[in-house]
């Protein structure tokens, strides 16, 4: 009986981390076209560097295949709450600035934030599975950001932009090491296997 | 102004008036909608205006036309009245509440009233995802409710198998049975489940969250093809790439289904192509297909964990390589007749390749011939189309036929022309078709049965056209089945099978044949003729071709008496008149023809014609003993006429009166001078002036010498006629003639008496001194010698003897001169001297006179004096 509840939970694992993996892909490509869309609607250059934001998660980590995949899943869900709040922002923001004559990046937005809410009640479900409810999300909730002047702003939301892109591929990784019979183990992924 | 103030008031009172009130009442609860079945209950209240007169007791009740029993009634109140209907199950009414008041009932007010039910829960939810695009969501709603219903689409996220309420992604409103989410509200998520809720005004029903992952709803752009392409050098293949849509999940496995078709097919085929959406392209090859041959490329995609495809891309065209053809031309000829030079016109057609799949696009054919024992003659033509004339001399030809293409040539078709002047051997003995329900089959005979190679040829009987010919080679067989359709019905098809003895054609066995035959469109035209008395011989001509619809089998000839019966003969085919007999004479009758073929028969216009009352033997009968009888009296008739004499003296002979006898009174001049010739003379004076002036008349004097001789010959003649008392016209025109020649080449005037024959014999030895007198007279005048002489030339001894007996009638018998017609001529005073002497009388013959004969001559007043002026 034990077995058969852990063959179950396995295929239910592997369930949930294929469509999470489509899911990241989805958000992925939904973002890497948002940016290119804030890129020509906001006036800004591409190439421009933009430094670390605050607030925002970072995707790279140092030692990422010694991760438990507890441990992923909750790096991401913290991540995916904090670019849910900060796109939120955004969002109401542009709304401030161009309302609605601007409604192609504003529809952008509102889909990529859909898609991140999405995501993050997908990781919360993993979480269950993995016998760990999702924490509580007040820890999440970045910090009220500091007065910023309009192209402050702009290059804020870029990063923004910029890193939940990578934050997409690292959780797809994330999730395809999930997905594999050991959950949880460290095991790197195979270069195939990467976005 | 005045109509302004008026209009403002009927404005202003209909605003104010419950649309539902009429009097000053109302009805409560207004247009109430129940559900079906349940009771219904609504109170009319009456106004002011109505009491105290009248109030609630007053109120009645009707549902839509039919009043409400009594005992549904409850008075409320002196202004409230309530009715109360249990089970309504009307859809919708009108309920009316009147007032009746001394028998007059008004209409207060009346409300409409429906029914219907709550929701049903709605079910059979199904979602479909348009890729980024719009996320449509459809259910069954259950029984109609008869209300308005609204919808309300509910997408939530589950946890853990489980729906959590609060987590709502969204909703959507719709009135009909589908509600659909659009772009941005189209999250992407594996934990969505759906839910709809209907209410109405009677309630609510909610189904339950129907859990609905979107990755199994997905439907992508199609895909778009870039190119199809042939390969050079590699027959049979084409390759197909296309690009993947542009809004796809990156990097999830698909599938997607090539579907190529080939134009000469009806039917598609497919393959399929696993691909990852992380390659933005996609490619495959086509393999086995057909040479030279066009193909329609389409593209659909589909995620490997969705259920939806893609819409077909739109689809591309490319053929593949060309192979030179592998099969010969179907060749067939048509050999005109020689022309008197020798030469002959060869029409040489052939079938398009219909070898499948096809080698490729044909782009002409080569056509070579040469006379059969002269290889180094061959000629060669190239035509793009299917058919050729070639002009060739009585020798006999190899015709070669071969199509090609950009790849090559087909193998040689040939056929051999014979020479003008061969006879080939007759191979097939029978030949007979017949049709079955949906075929037509020819069968034949042969009496070779190592030939195992036939063409059929098969066209219109009246087609002229050698190319309009159709034909069809038959291998190892002796039958040969076609479909109807291939043959237009009615019409006469001329069918020959042909043996073909490798490229040789032996001689055909021909026949004709209606796949289908209708009565004729016409019948024949009957001619009658000209009847008979008993018969009449009717005949008619055949029906033209186009119009026989069939093997005209007989023809039956119909004909009817007036007011008889209808007759009828039916005669073959080949008989083109017929002769009804035994017919009624002096009866019409009315004829006509009708054409049969083994479809029925048609009938031609009919035609009236009489028969006779007689024929012509009837005619012969009847004229004949008439005829006859005619003859035979008009025998008798001239018989008695020339026979009249004798029977006169036989019956009635003369006796002399010996008192008149002249034989004491002699010699001639006494007896000139008696009492006989005065008699005559006075007589002629009295009876024939006019006979001098037709003498005179009827000689013009240049002719009058020329004439003479034959004019003295025949008064001669004449003379001796009228002793004969021969009265023929003939005779009678030339006395006319010769009585003035008489009378000149005899001037003066000589006496003369004609006698009869046998009264000559009788008196002619007593005559002959005054014969000889007289010819001493008449050689005086030279006319009259050379008349004399020229009578003696006369080769007719018959007319000689006329003279000697004209010199006899010069003497005459007193006895005999009351048979005699004599005529006393006056004599003019210029005569000659001799003639002058002469006694002044003449006896002649008198010509017939015929009264009021055309161009006979009469005389006139003025010739009359001049000839008694003398």
């Amino acid at each position: 009986m034990a077995a058969a509840d852990s063959t179950s939970a396995t295929l239910r694992r592997r369930d949930l981390c294929s469509r999470g993996i489509r899911l990241a892909g989805k958000m992925r490509s939904d973002v890497v076209d948002l940016l290119d869309t804030y890129v020509e609607q906001q006036g800004l250059d591409a190439s421009a560097s933009v430094a670390a934001v605050e607030g925002v998660p970072v995707a790279a980590v140092e030692r990422w295949d010694e991760q438990t995949g507890t441990q992923r899943l909750l790096e991401n869900l913290a991540a995916y709450r904090a670019f849910r709040a900060l796109l939120a922002q955004m969002l109401e923001e542009q709304r401030e600035q161009l309302g609605e004559a601007d409604a192609t990046l504003g529809r952008a937005l509102a889909a990529v934030l859909l898609q991140v809410s999405a995501f993050t009640y997908h990781l919360e479900e993993l979480l269950r599975l993995e016998n760990r409810g999702p924490p509580g999300e007040e820890g999440a909730v970045p910090p009220a950001p500091p007065p910023l002047t309009l192209f402050e702003r702009k290059l804020r939301g870029l990063g923004v932009l910029r890193e939940l892109a990578q934050w997409a591929v690292r959780s797809a990784r994330d999730l395809r090491q999930l997905a594999k019979p050991s959950p949880g183990s460290g095991a790197a992924p195979s270069p195939a296997e990467s976005l | 102004m005045f109509r302004c103030v008026i209009w403002v008031l009927v404005l202003l009172c209909s605003s104010t008036a419950d649309e539902n009130s009429i009097g000053d009442a109302d009805i409560f609860p207004s247009s109430p909608e129940i559900e079906r079945g349940s009771t219904l209950k609504l109170f009319c209240v009456l106004g002011k205006h109505y009491t105290p007169h009248r109030n609630a007791s007053h109120i009645i009740w009707k549902l839509n036309h039919e009043l409400i029993t009594q005992e549904n009634y409850n008075i409320v109140n002196e202004t409230v009245s309530s009715i109360t209907i249990h089970n309504f199950t009307y859809s919708k009414a009108h309920v009316k509440c009147f007032i009746k008041y001394l028998g007059e009932e008004q209409l207060l007010v009346h409300t409409e009233v429906k029914s219907g039910f709550p929701p049903d829960t709605p079910r059979n939810i199904s979602c479909i995802y348009y890729f980024d695009a719009e996320l449509t969501c459809t259910w069954t709603s259950g029984r109609e409710t008869n209300f308005r219903t609204n919808y309300t689409l509910y997408r939530k996220m589950m946890t853990e198998g489980r729906v959590i309420l609060a987590r709502t992604m969204g909703s959507c409103q719709s009135k009909t049975e589908s509600c659909s989410f659009y772009y941005p509200d189209t999250p992407y998520s594996s934990s969505f489940c759906f839910q709809v809720k209907a209410e109405n005004i009677l309630g609510e029903a909610s189904s339950g969250c129907v859990p609905i992952p979107m990755e199994k709803i997905e439907k992508f752009e199609p895909p778009e093809i870039l190119s199809v392409k042939k390969i050079t050098g590699i027959k049979q293949l084409l390759t197909v790439t296309w690009k993947m849509p542009e809004k796809i999940i990156p990097s999830q496995d698909l599938i997607c289904q090539v579907r190529y078709r080939n134009l000469y097919s009806n039917s598609s085929e497919f393959i399929t192509v696993p691909l990852n959406s992380a390659k933005k392209m996609g490619s495959c090859n086509l393999t086995g297909l057909w040479d030279s041959t066009e193909y329609s490329v389409a593209i659909r995609c589909i995620s490997v964990v969705s259920k939806f495809w893609s819409e077909w891309s739109r689809g591309k065209k490319a053929s593949t390589e060309e192979k030179a053809p592998s099969e010969r031309v179907d060749l067939w000829r048509v050999i005109e007749s020689s022309h008197p030079a020798g030469s002959r016109y060869v029409h040489l057609m052939w079938k398009p390749l219909n070898n499948f799949p096809p080698s490729g696009r044909i782009l002409g054919y080569k056509i070579q011939y040469f006379p059969e024992n002269n290889a180094a003659l061959k000629m060669t033509n190239i035509s793009s189309n299917e058919k050729v004339i070639l002009l060739l001399n009585e020798e006999a030809y190899i015709i070669s036929v071969t199509a090609y293409n950009s790849a090559g040539n087909s193998p040689e078709a040939v056929l051999r022309i014979p020479s003008a002047d061969e006879r080939s051997s007759q191979i097939i003995e029978t030949l007979r078709t017949f049709t079955t329900n949906e075929e037509v089959v020819v069968e034949w005979v042969a009496f070779e049965p190592e030939v195992n190679e036939y063409v059929v040829e098969w066209y219109e009987e009246l087609e002229t056209d050698p190319f309009s010919r159709s034909w069809q080679y038959v291998s190892n067989s002796t039958n040969w089945k076609t479909n109807k359709k291939n043959f237009k019905p009615f019409v006469c098809y001329n069918i020959s099978v042909y043996p073909l003895c490798g490229n040789k054609v032996a001689a055909p066995y021909s026949m004709q044949t209606y796949i289908q035959e209708k009565k004729p469109s016409e019948g024949p035209v009957a001619d009658t003729g000209i009847p008979g008395k008993n018969e009449v011989t009717i005949k008619w001509k055949e029906i033209s071709k186009d119009k026989r619809n069939g093997f005209i089998s007989n023809y039956t000839i119909f004909y009817k008496p007036e007011d008889g019966k209808e007759l009828n003969k039916t005669v073959n085919a080949d008989v083109l008149q017929y002769r009804l007999k035994s017919l009624q004479p002096n009866t019409q009758y009315t004829v006509y023809i009708m054409a049969s073929n083994e479809a029925g028969g048609t009938s031609g216009e009919p035609k009236t014609f009489k028969t006779l009352k007689f024929n012509k033997e009837d005619v012969i009968f009847i004229a004949l003993p008439v005829g006859l009888s005619m003859l035979v009296l008009l025998g008798l008739w001239i018989a008695c006429i020339l026979k009249k004499h004798a029977f006169k003296k036989a019956c009635w002979p003369d006796i002399p009166n010996p008192a008149e006898s002249i034989a004491v009174e002699w010699p001639l001049d006494a007896s000139v001078n008696n009492s006989f010739l005065k008699v005559v003379t006075t007589e002629a004076k009295t009876i024939d002036f006019e006979d001098v002036s037709v003498l005179e008349h009827c000689f013009p004097e240049d002719s009058q010498e020329g004439s003479l001789l034959m004019n003295c010959e025949n008064h001669i003649s004449a003379c001796t006629d009228i002793n004969t008392k021969s009265m023929i016209n003939r005779e009678k025109k030339i006395l006319y003639d010769t009585e003035i020649e008489v009378d000149k080449c005899f001037s003066p005037s000589i006496p003369y008496i004609i006698t009869d024959e046998d009264i000559r014999s009788q008196m002619h030895s007593t005559l002959i001194p005054v014969k000889e007198i007289q010819c001493i007279e008449m050689m005086e005048d030279g006319v009259c010698g050379s008349q004399h002489t020229s009578i003696k030339n006369e080769e007719n001894d018959h007319e000689v003897l006329k003279l000697e007996d004209l010199s006899e009638k010069a003497l005459f018998n007193p006895y005999l001169k009351n048979s005699v017609k004599t005529r006393e001529f006056l004599i003019s005073d210029n005569l000659p001297e001799h003639s002058k002497s002469e006694p002044k009388s003449q006896s002649t013959v008198l010509p017939p006179f015929h009264q009021n004969v055309a161009g006979q001559s009469y005389v006139t007043l003025d010739m009359f004096g001049l000839a008694t002026a003398h």
